[in-house]
């Protein structure tokens, strides 16, 4: 295994009175990793902590083994992408990567090539000697990836990189992340939105009111649910008929119909559909379409943030 | 004897595009030395525009044409043999001191159109985040940001001066004359550099302090035009050293004290004595650095960013 990138120890940050992030320990490895969590949950915090914008009140943060709020050198190899985007919006998009990868200590000579490619891998290359203040929402945020991206850190961290933008250009920036992540960079991802995490990654850390709540595989933590009642939706030629026979199950726990199909909610879902199999063959159903609306973020996400998950988290 | 299996279909799996991303693999600079980016960076914030440095060059360009030729003039000897009560009236020495009051006019407006809103700016739009979450500490903004306005003050304050005083040696009749005024070199110098350094950290702490630009504008101008001028007739009225804390007041006082002219239509009780007026330009420099530091360094390390 390797060694893990951000080790966080009973991290705790505070602004003045507020509760930003409350004893946090957690290991993060590489991939892809969706912080996700309600507006003022602790997302923002916990990333400017890891980038060493902020230092823990109490607790430390390790990211490559290094405090990065103490160490410069460790910074380098982070790219921090904040959520808002006003910058210096009177320089073009090439000016502005120019200058933090400047700042970051790329050299002055190779400052602009190493610009030039990361607006190029953000596609940008048609509009990066425009103004930044004639740029759309989506533009802004490519502008800030490529500033994330021009002095080739090892981690980034992405604070809301899809808020505001376009279909067309979310879908864009999810296939550059993904693509970058293959290329070996690690990439923390924060949202609110739970389809965009979905999207990208289905490792997941669910932060609400400055805690984890939950983290690992989004399947592996709807898994760990196990009294959640889970749904499960057959399309099916006879779905009266399919109801009947799974009507006796005791984990089954509520049956609803609907047109050509029918919605069983069970609390013990590998039974289920081992049952779901077997009746299926006994009586010859055909079968047009399975679906389980719950294993999506969403679900999970209402679930852990929901009264029943928080009383669930603290046993 | 086992059989051969049947080779398992190939598993579909995602395609992600290769997007032909290379890493950056050359040399990186030492933290140490970013303090010279944030100064070119602000070198060049400042002479984006039309606005910002370029009318405060041009105003000190003319101010240095206009007593350059005055000094030129002044040579003529109708020009050198008029007196005033008894004395010469040094016009091609005192013009370079004089030329103190205008250069800080010009200083003034680069402090409205660049000093005073630089770091309020930062501040406000987040840039802060954008900067410390790369290898840059606060000592290396601050620096980055005070050399950066030294530079762009010292091109109203230093350079005109300094034309100036090589100018009146170039004048110089003879060598003996012009060995014997090259300490002017040193006093331009001097003034240029404290005067620099006054105009460039004093709106850029007070900039931070306010943290909102408009906000920072408007009491920066408000302390230089109203604040001073009511110090110094304090100073005036009590006791004059204090009306040192005028750093225009101070920078002319300086000029008009190390060269020790008396000018037609100069106030000599408005001035203070050179030493007041050093000690002040360099407390106050030391003491916005200071300010400016301490700033900095709370913002970098509390709530960074202009979103939560």
């Amino acid at each position: 295994m390797s060694a893990p990138i951000v080790v966080a120890e009973r991290c705790s940050k505070w602004y003045g009175a507020v509760l930003g992030i409350s004893d946090i320990t957690w290991t993060m490895g590489g991939g892809v990793i969706g912080l996700l969590g309600p507006n003022g949950a602790g997302k923002s915090t916990l990333m400017k902590l890891m980038s060493g914008l902020l230092r823990p009140s109490r607790g430390t943060i390790k990211v490559h083994g290094g405090d990065p709020f103490v160490d410069p050198l460790v910074r380098r190899r982070i790219g921090y992408s904040p959520e808002h985007e006003t910058t210096y919006d009177e320089l073009t998009g090439r000016e502005l990567v120019t200058a933090l990868a400047h700042l970051a200590g790329v050299p002055r000579a190779q400052a602009p090539a190493a610009a030039v490619a990361a607006l190029e891998v953000m596609g940008m290359q048609g509009a990066m000697d425009r103004r930044v203040k004639g740029y759309s929402k989506g533009m802004r945020q490519r502008t800030k990836l490529a500033a994330t991206l021009a002095h080739d850190p090892d981690l980034l961290i992405l604070d809301e990189p899809l808020t505001g933008v376009d279909p067309i250009a979310r879908a864009e920036i999810i296939t550059k992340i993904r693509a970058l992540a293959k290329a070996g960079k690690t990439i923390v991802v924060s949202s609110h939105v739970l389809y965009e995490i979905e999207a990208l990654t289905e490792d997941i850390a669910v932060i609400y009111r400055g805690q984890v709540l939950a983290e690992g595989n989004l399947y592996e933590i709807r898994r760990l649910i196990d009294h959640h009642p889970h749904r499960i939706r057959v399309e099916c030629d006879r779905p009266r008929a399919l109801a009947a026979a799974l009507a006796g199950a005791d984990h089954v726990r509520r049956i609803t119909m609907e047109r050509k199909a029918v919605v069983i909610e069970t609390e013990q879902p590998d039974r289920c559909y081992d049952e779901l199999a077997t009746a299926m063959l006994d009586s010859d159903f055909v079968l047009r379409g399975m679906t389980s609306p719950d294993n999506n973020l969403g679900a999970v996400f209402e679930y852990l943030t929901g009264d029943r998950g928080r009383a669930r988290a603290s046993e | 004897m086992t059989q051969p299996t049947e080779a398992a279909p190939p598993v579909k799996k995602g395609v992600i595009h290769d997007i032909g991303y290379a890493r950056y693999a050359g040399e990186r600079r030492a933290p140490s030395t970013l303090w010279r980016v944030i100064m070119r960076h602000q070198i060049a914030h400042a002479w984006k525009t039309w606005w910002r440095w370029k009318p405060a060059i041009i105003g000190a360009v003319i101010t240095t044409v206009v007593c350059g030729v005055i000094m030129y003039v002044s040579a003529d000897s109708r020009i050198s043999g008029l007196t005033r009560a008894g004395g010469p009236l040094a016009f091609i020495d005192g013009t370079l001191a004089y030329s103190f009051g205008f250069y800080n006019k010009f200083a003034f407006l680069m402090t409205m159109t660049v000093g005073a809103a630089v770091v309020a700016r930062d501040q406000e739009t987040g840039a802060f985040a954008f900067y410390f979450s790369r290898p840059v500490r606060a000592r290396d903004y601050v620096i980055g940001k005070v050399a950066g306005m030294v530079v762009v003050m010292g091109t109203i304050l230093l350079a005109g001066p300094l034309l100036l005083a090589a100018f009146r040696i170039g004048m110089a009749g003879d060598t003996k004359t012009m060995i014997d005024l090259l300490p002017w070199l040193g006093r331009a110098l001097t003034v240029g550099l404290l005067a620099s350094l006054a105009y460039a950290t004093l709106p850029l702490a007070l900039s931070a302090l306010v943290g909102k630009r408009t906000i920072s504008l408007a009491v920066w101008a408000a302390y230089y035009v109203m604040g001073t001028s009511l110090l110094s007739v304090v100073g005036m009225l009590t006791w004059r050293p204090l009306a040192a804390i005028d750093p225009a007041n101070a920078v002319v006082s300086l000029a008009f004290g190390l060269w020790d002219i008396d000018m037609p239509g100069r106030d000599k009780n408005a001035l203070v004595g050179v030493a007041p007026a050093a000690i002040s330009l360099a407390a106050q420099s030391l003491i916005a650095v200071g300010l400016l530091y301490n700033r900095v360094s709370r913002q970098a390390a509390g709530a960074v960013g202009a979103s939560s």
